[in-house]
């Protein structure tokens, strides 16, 4: 070794601090950077050129700047992300929910649903007290209207769903390409053999986001580092190439947005009941209700049904609703109709059924299971008031077979006729599915009724849940659909209008006489009120116990989701913890390596004085 | 573990949230008084508080019901005693005008009082209460006693036979009214027609018929009487109704509240300790940045 060469080493040394320096600067400069990995610079001494030559050493040499990081940690946290996504974003829909069933401080339709009933009690009191009757009126319009209400309400949060999942999938999407641009970045990068830390964490934290969004499988290619993204199964990303979803309007399900992933050179493939995590999973989850395997198992046969309609036939009876959704083969459609207890009409399928039985999804819960019990709880309440009230009398104690409720006239030329009675069949002029379907109220001649079913031979007779006590022929009728009732739920005007028009007496002529009342009061103990699955007859429960198994589903789906959310969200500070222990920068730790670094830094320095000096007692020989 | 800042940082930002989380609901719980404040803080609790919520709705309905029944009860029993009282003197009228002293003028002058007391039974019989009618059945509106003619006049019943009922518990309905034919004109005796064959035989100075009349009037005390005992027993029924459903409503109450309601040193405890934590917590934070090496570096 020579001096020159050592001057050299102390050069190349320096140099090699120097770098050192600035990785300690990016270091604390990045100490509050989320998802940052901190940075090391791996010395080596460096190696001899010439082998077997005696050399005293050439100094350091930077190897690399490696960034610290544990894989499998960031994958737990990507993970976590997604369950922490689905169920803040689900905590948030039913605290909404919740608010607008405001019981807790005893201003919601329970209360009302007590008060509406005490109403009637009132007037069994005071029977021909114009005050007590309008004070009914009053009360019975303010239930009307919550109903009304509270049912739009949840109309609008599914909108305010529906409308994030639009936004959601644009972001997503921004999120994908970014992956893709990453993977690129990366493999460039890293192929020049220049370290791709900083790009590494910019993806990390984009894999993050995006699992936050919509829940994704990610795996990485060991050739060149690039993340391969999957969602709902299907490819997202592939090194650089992007599928991207797109949100499609779906007319079966409200016009609300499917989520289709966009395949090159392939049809779009629909993913809606496929994403069950992240925020979009607890949009779609708490707009549609939650994806489960049907209940009846199997659908054994299709026929057609109308134009354009199927009727399918399942193994056993199924639990569905009018306007529940079925997925069969990836198709969505919503239930029309039912007119048997195994039985659904559907809109034509896109590919028919190719072999039978063939499995099936319906959607159980949440808010569309919400506004179901709503129009359940909304129909039965129109059946058994409208039909007591229709057998009493007014005030002027003659006027009989009103409306309490106001229905829907039945189409104008279709008229009802019942012969032989007492019968449970009611024979209509033409055939009236596409007006009323199993399960709604039909008033007849002054009495009310629920639909039971059609015959199959001759679908303008329709069978009923009593028998009618009276023959008419040629007669008008009202409906109610159990898919309308709780927001067409309305005092009938005539009786807003003019509150004598109440039927508080169960016998014509005399004024004080409050039998009907008292019946309406007792409703409110009636054991067996309510419709519960829409098959036209009355099931055992009161009003309120009804209403209040749907406050305590609500109050369930809200408890879990704050459960959850906590759950999720602490495991989620133990990962990041521990990921942070070992990937984040200790400003502790950089002040050591500052301070040792500084030292070896001043004494490279010094040694290269000394050769320095070395060098000028050289020069001064000559 | 390897210790680093960031970590530091986010335990303390998380559990000063959880710490206010906590608070929040201390301080909700404690200044609403009450311990469930949404339908999700227990849902089971709180499905059986709705419950037990409309039940006692229903309850003050009865209480209200029961009154509104009491108050007929109660005025049909004073009109009754009142014509009870009446009759008694009636009696005794009668008895004088049965005396063999008495002439033609003193039996006329006896049965010009009987009838105006039997007017005073037709004005009790056509009690009101808020205009309603309460011996005309349920035809409130009619007034249920009319008389017509020459004097002695005739007295008809316009009422009819129905009786009203009020909603008294969850499943008992109690009678508020007697039909005018239940207890003047029926259903042993018409009292008006037997008080007018009276006072006719008065007038006419008919010894015998008087007699006939006076040994018969205990029927007509008697189906006042039974008037009286029957509104008697359903005011009755109606106190003891009234009292068994306070208890019961009473008892629903403290349910009630022993699910929904925050005991309160509990609350008020919580609260205090909850204050403590934050305090702690805020504390904590404000001593993670005093602790670093970089403080030592020149």
């Amino acid at each position: 070794m020579n001096l020159f060469s050592a001057i050299e080493l102390g050069k190349n040394s320096i140099l090699t601090q120097q770098q050192v320096f600035s990785v300690i600067g990016h270091n604390i400069a990045n100490v509050n950077t989320p998802g940052y990995s901190r940075q090391v610079v791996d010395l080596e001494n460096v190696r001899p050129s010439v082998i077997g030559l005696k050399d005293g050493g050439r100094g350091v040499n930077m190897l690399g700047i490696r960034s610290i990081r544990d894989r499998y940690i960031d994958n737990q946290i990507m993970d976590r992300k997604q369950y922490k996504g689905k169920w803040e974003t689900l905590g948030g829909v039913m605290n909404t929910v919740e608010t607008l069933f405001d019981e807790a401080h005893g201003l919601g339709f329970s209360d009302q649903l007590t008060n509406f009933f005490n109403g009637w009690a009132d007037v069994a009191n005071h029977p021909s007290d114009i005050p007590t009757r309008n004070s009914l009126v009053s009360k019975s319009r303010t239930m009307a209207d919550t109903m009304n209400n509270t049912f739009q309400r949840l109309i609008d949060q599914q909108q305010i769903n529906d409308a994030n999942i639009g936004t959601m999938v644009t972001q997503v999407n921004g999120i994908l390409d970014e992956v893709a641009e990453l993977n690129q970045k990366i493999a460039y990068s890293e192929g020049a053999n220049v370290p791709a830390n900083d790009l590494l964490d910019a993806r990390e934290r984009r894999l993050r986001e995006l699992s936050e969004y919509v829940g994704v499988n990610v795996y990485y290619d060991q050739s060149n580092n690039s993340a391969t993204v999957e969602i709902a199964g299907r490819p997202m990303v592939s090194f650089n190439v992007v599928n991207h979803l797109s949100a499609v309007r779906n007319t079966e399900n409200s016009n609300f947005y499917d989520v289709y992933v966009d395949q090159y050179g392939q049809p779009a493939y629909n993913v809606t009941t496929d994403i069950d995590n992240g925020k979009m999973g607890a949009l779609l989850l708490s707009r549609d209700g939650e994806v489960v395997n049907g209940a009846a198992g199997t659908v054994t046969a299709s026929a057609p049904y109308g134009a354009g309609t199927s009727l399918l036939t399942f193994a056993s009876n199924h639990n569905l609703s009018v306007g529940d959704l079925i997925t069969i083969n990836n198709e969505t459609r919503s239930v029309i109709s039912i007119p048997a207890t195994n039985q659904v009409v559907i809109n034509d399928l896109a590919n028919p059924i190719a072999s039978f039985p063939v499995g099936y999804q319906e959607r159980n819960g949440y808010i569309p299971e919400y506004r179901n019990d709503l129009n359940k709880l909304a129909t039965s309440l129109i059946y058994n008031v409208n039909d007591l009230h229709q057998q009493g009398y007014a005030l002027d104690t003659a006027t009989t077979g009103l409306d309490f409720f106001q229905m829907t006239a039945g189409p104008a030329g279709i008229t009802a006729t019942v012969v032989g009675s007492p019968t449970n069949t009611v024979t209509f002029s033409a055939d009236v599915r596409g007006f009323i379907n199993v399960g709604d109220a039909i008033s007849v001649n002054g009495e009310t009724r629920l639909v039971t079913g059609f015959n199959a031979a001759a679908p303008w007779d329709v069978q009923v849940n009593t028998n009618f006590t009276a023959n008419t022929a040629g007669a008008t009728w009202d409906y109610a659909n159990v898919q309308t009732a709780a927001t067409l739920l309305t005092v009938d005007p005539a009786i807003v209008a003019d509150s004598s028009l109440i039927a508080a007496a169960d016998q014509a002529g005399s004024i004080g006489n409050n039998g009907i009342a008292l019946r309406m009061a007792q409703l409110m103990d009636n054991q067996n009120s309510v419709d519960t699955n829409n098959d036209g007859t009355i099931d055992n429960g009161t009003f309120h116990e009804f209403l209040h198994s749907l406050h305590s589903k609500i109050g369930n789906a809200g408890n879990t989701a704050i459960y959850e959310s906590e759950a999720n969200g602490s495991m989620l500070n133990f990962l990041e913890n521990r990921r942070d222990s070992i990937s984040a920068v200790s400003l502790d730790e950089e002040a050591a390596n500052l301070m040792q670094f500084e030292k070896s830094y001043t004494a490279l320095s010094q040694f290269m004085g000394k050769i320095s000096q070395l060098t000028d007692v050289l020069m001064q020989i000559v | 573990m390897r210790p680093v800042e960031a970590n530091w940082y986010r335990d303390f930002l998380y559990n000063l949230n959880n710490t206010k989380t906590r608070y929040d609901d201390a301080i909700s719980q404690a200044s609403s008084g009450k311990r469930l404040n949404h339908l999700s803080d227990n849902p089971a609790d709180m499905s059986y508080v709705l419950t037990l919520r409309s039940k006692i709705g229903q309850i003050d309905q009865f209480e209200r019901n029961i009154d509104s029944g009491k108050l007929w009860l109660n005025t049909a029993e004073s009109g009754l005693n009142q014509v009870q009282n009446v009759l008694t003197s009636i009696v005794s009228l009668a008895s004088q005008g049965a005396n063999e002293s008495n002439g033609p003028n003193e039996r006329n002058t006896i049965a010009d009082s009987i009838e105006q007391m039997r007017d005073e039974i037709m004005n009790f019989a056509n009690t009101e209460i808020n205009g309603k009618y309460i011996f005309a059945g349920s035809a409130t509106d009619t007034i249920p006693f009319t008389a017509a003619g020459v004097s002695p006049q005739i007295i008809t019943y316009g009422g009819n036979s129905d009786v009203i009922a009020v909603q008294a518990d969850f499943s008992i309905q109690v009678d508020t009214n007697i039909p005018g034919d239940q207890v003047f004109t029926g259903p042993n005796v018409d009292i008006f027609e037997r008080l007018r064959t009276l006072i006719t035989a008065l007038r006419n100075d008919d010894t015998t018929g008087i007699g006939n009349e006076i040994s018969n009037m205990h029927e007509l005390v008697d189906q006042i009487s039974q008037g009286l005992g029957n509104l008697g027993n359903r005011s009755a029924h109606l106190d003891q109704i009234s009292g068994l459903i306070k208890s019961f409503k009473a008892s629903l109450v403290d349910k009630m509240s022993s699910l929904e309601d925050a005991n309160m040193a509990e609350a008020l405890s919580n609260l205090g300790r909850e204050e403590v934590g934050l305090q702690a917590a805020l504390n904590v934070g404000s001593r993670i940045n005093r602790q670093s090496l970089m403080n030592y570096l020149g």
